[in-house]
């Protein structure tokens, strides 16, 4: 059995993270999580997860931008980001998949939604 | 007419023989001058027309001897009695002293005796002869004939008193002088009745009648022995051959005179009337051409001053008292004739006439003439608009200036046009006004659509941000409450799980419950509830507005002793003050104190005076100068939403204004030079009552 595939939560907000973080280990996965995209790419740097979910809009540097950076980063180009936001016009959607994320959540998204969605990405925990 | 000499003190006198053809007038001259000038001194003349008899102009110049003291000298002149000469009978029968009708007796010529009566009577006229100054003596003659009219019945038929008339057989020289005498002393009477003083005084009135029987006497004598005037005396006689020559000479002469005056007159009425239509056509054409009433009415009056006598002409109007008030003049001014009560009123009856009027001579109309008024004679005024009471004015030049009526038909068309030219200036006034009020109206409309639009716009713009701000504000809670409620219910978790993920949903909840609070407080705002106004102590506000924001910790406060209370109400103040605090807690450093200062201050604008001012102080990133307009806009939050995460839905610098303007004070930004925010609120102070206050 390898080792759990790992997942990289970033949010501002404890009490979105918490429970994903919650759900994910319950289904197998390894969660890690960061409040900012500073912490975030320290996490990223020490060791590349296997998904991100990214929150768009936080304080200091926003989803979107990081998301463009990784992508643009060959060491990192390779990881699926789920963008996760708040503002879910369609608008905001072309962006976020623009940016090269692998899917576009709006929140309140459903927890299980969200769990189908990493299965399809990198397969169970 | 007579005439008398006094140097050689002789009467010459004018005696015309008038009467129907072959009456016998002819016969009575030719007797009168054998009985008289048997010797023949003096001739008797005979200008003879292309009829034998037709006419005879006579002259018989006769010494009476001394009658009144004077010689008299008479010449004596008959008539044709055709029809067709009546120019040549009219001319002769001027200046007659005396006529001598010669009335034919015969039944079958009374008609012919009628008309030439008539005749008589019109050329009398014409030549005024007054028929009581002129004695006119009615001799019947051919009394001889069998069938002659009774004489009852020629003088009845002549108008003539009964037995006034002298009868006559002239051809037998019976009745001739007895005529002649008559007429003489008739004459004669009436020529001293009317003599000058001058002459009265050298006549020799005593016994008139006397002294005229006297000198005729030697004639009376020679009449009875008379006998017939067979032998028609041909006298020396000038014949003109020509065919009523002096006849045409004096008809062609008289006529040319009078042609040559109508002509003349004819003449200058044409000139006249051509230059009144010119006149009227450039006054139509004038009005025609302007839109101005002004130019419309000069170009009346220049027109009425260029035909009539008239020296000044003008527009008036009638006030309520029905008195005349000049609109314009032109020419000398018409001013001191509506100054004068006398010519005020009169000027004023003359106007309250619905057609033209006129006053012919002032001095006599008005007594004591003003002396500003003696520039006048007569006055003409015609109606122009009778619902305004408008009309034309002319005034004609003292001493001889008329107003005839060819003027007072001109004015009375000038006055029609005039109408018709005022009446379109009118029009045209009310169509311009009607389309300068439409414009006005249709900018007032485009100035207050493209209001209502930007207010549109920017509610829409609001709408948009507070969708925005509240979706994401409230996605946000529901997230970690879909998140926490679905771990709950899937999966087991341990007891501490559990415990956060119910902590989560509750702080969700109550975060939710926030957002609503806050829409419902900008909902009263923007309802413009009303404030429940007290003096509220500004450490009671301070201290509330700290728990509202949980900013007890991080702030430091500063009262100065002479702000004591607030005029407002305390809630709203605590809340506002509360979303200062609140954005210095979420913008500034968490190691830096957020300072609030209350100092007194004085206020101006609505609620000038005493106040207070508080101010909170960070150390936060500070407005950018673009952004300080849309920082105090509804649901907007300083900086670009999607680089910074916006924390609430950015109404508190919104609803803090809003307070502070509710309580006629101010919410101020400035940065502060050594880094940091001061957002300072001006209140009015409870010492000052607020205009609120006082109102209460």
């Amino acid at each position: 059995m390898s080792a759990p595939k790992r997942i990289l939560i970033v949010d501002d907000d404890a009490f979105i993270r918490r429970p994903l973080e919650f759900i994910l280990r319950e289904e197998g996965y390894q969660p890690e999580t960061a409040s900012d995209v500073e912490a975030a790419m320290r996490s990223v740097l020490s060791a590349p997860p296997d998904l991100i979910l990214l929150d768009v809009m936080m304080p200091g540097k926003d989803g979107l931008t990081w998301c463009r950076e990784l992508k643009g980063d060959p060491r990192f180009a390779r990881i699926p980001i789920v963008l996760l936001s708040a503002r879910g016009h369609d608008l905001d959607r072309e962006h976020g998949l623009a940016s090269g994320a692998a899917a576009f959540m709006t929140k309140p998204y459903s927890p299980h939604e969200l769990k189908c969605r990493v299965r399809e990405l990198i397969g169970r925990g | 007419m007579a005439q008398w000499s006094l140097p050689d003190r002789t009467l010459f006198a004018k005696v015309v023989y008038y009467g129907p053809a072959l009456g016998g007038k002819t016969t009575n001259l030719r007797m009168l001058h054998r009985l008289t000038d048997p010797d023949g001194r003096n001739k008797l003349v005979s200008l003879a027309t292309a009829d034998d008899r037709t006419l005879f102009f006579d002259l018989l110049p006769m010494a009476l001897g001394n009658v009144l003291g004077y010689r008299v000298a008479i010449k004596l002149y008959t008539v044709p009695g055709q029809v067709r000469y009546d120019t040549t009978r009219r001319v002769v029968l001027a200046g007659a002293d005396a006529v001598v009708f010669v009335a034919d007796s015969d039944p079958a010529r009374e008609r012919d005796n009628r008309l030439s009566w008539d005749d008589l009577r019109r050329n009398m006229r014409a030549n005024r002869l007054d028929p009581a100054a002129v004695p006119v003596v009615i001799q019947l003659n051919k009394r001889d004939l069998p069938s002659a009219t009774r004489r009852e019945e020629m003088e009845r038929v002549l108008g003539a008193p009964p037995r006034s008339t002298v009868e006559a057989v002239a051809c037998d020289g019976a009745g001739v002088v007895a005529t002649f005498i008559a007429a003489c002393r008739a004459m004669l009477q009436r020529l001293v009745a009317m003599a000058e003083p001058a002459t009265r005084r050298s006549l020799d009135e005593g016994d008139l009648v006397g002294q005229i029987d006297a000198a005729f006497a030697p004639y009376l004598a020679r009449e009875a022995s008379a006998g017939p005037d067979a032998v028609p005396r041909p006298t020396t006689a000038i014949v003109a051959r020509a065919p009523d020559l002096l006849e045409s000479a004096v008809d062609a002469g008289a006529t040319l005179g009078a042609e040559l005056a109508d002509e003349h007159a004819r003449a200058t009425r044409l000139s006249r009337e051509a230059e009144a239509f010119r006149q009227l056509s450039d006054c139509l054409r004038a009005t025609g051409a302007s839109f101005d009433r002004d130019a419309v009415v000069d170009a009346a009056l220049s027109s009425a001053l260029a035909v009539l006598g008239a020296s000044g002409a003008a527009l008036v109007e009638r006030d309520e008292r029905g008195r005349a008030a000049i609109v314009r003049c032109l020419g000398a001014p018409l001013a001191p004739l509506v100054a004068h009560e006398v010519s005020a009123a009169m000027l004023a009856r003359m106007l309250s006439r619905t057609g033209p009027a006129a006053v012919q001579d002032l001095p006599t109309e008005i007594p004591g003439l003003p002396r500003d008024l003696r520039a006048w004679r007569a006055l003409v005024t015609v109606p122009v608009e009778p619902r305004s009471g408008a009309a034309l004015v002319a005034a004609f030049p003292a001493p001889d200036g008329e107003a005839t009526d060819d003027d007072l038909r001109f004015v009375a068309t000038l006055a029609g046009h005039l109408a018709v030219g005022l009446e379109k200036v009118a029009i045209y006034e009310e169509l311009r006004a009607h389309r300068d009020r439409l414009e006005e109206t249709v900018r007032e409309r485009t100035r207050s659509l493209a209001r209502a639009y930007d207010e549109l716009k920017s509610l829409d713009a609001m709408k948009d941000r507070l969708l925005c701000g509240v979706s994401h504000e409230m996605r946000t809670p529901l997230t970690a409450i879909v998140g926490a409620a679905t771990f709950l219910k899937d999966y087991d978790g341990d007891r501490g799980q559990r415990e956060e993920m119910a902590a989560g949903i509750l702080f969700a909840s109550a975060a939710l419950d926030g957002l609503i609070g806050e829409l419902l407080r900008v909902a009263r705002l923007e309802g413009g509830t009303d404030l429940a106004v007290t003096d509220a102590p500004c450490a009671e506000v301070v201290a509330e507005a700290l728990r509202l924001a949980r900013a007890e910790e991080r702030a430091s406060v500063l009262l100065d002793p002479g702000a004591v209370s607030i005029r407002g109400d305390a809630a709203r103040l605590a809340r506002a003050l509360a979303s200062l605090l609140d954005n210095a807690v979420k913008f500034g450093p968490v190691d830096a104190p957020v300072e609030v200062r209350v100092v007194p201050c004085v206020l101006g604008g609505p609620a000038a005076g005493a106040g207070v001012a508080i101010a909170v102080l960070d150390r936060g990133p500070g407005l950018a100068e673009e952004d300080l307009e849309r920082a105090f806009a509804p649901f907007e939050q300083g900086g670009d939403p999607l680089t910074g995460k916006p924390a609430g839905l950015g109404l508190g610098l919104y609803e803090a204004r809003a307070i502070a303007r509710r309580h006629g004070g101010t919410l101020t930004y400035r940065p502060r030079p050594d880094g940091g925010s001061e957002f300072r609120l001006s209140l009015p102070s409870a010492d000052a009552p607020s205009r609120e206050a006082r109102r209460a």
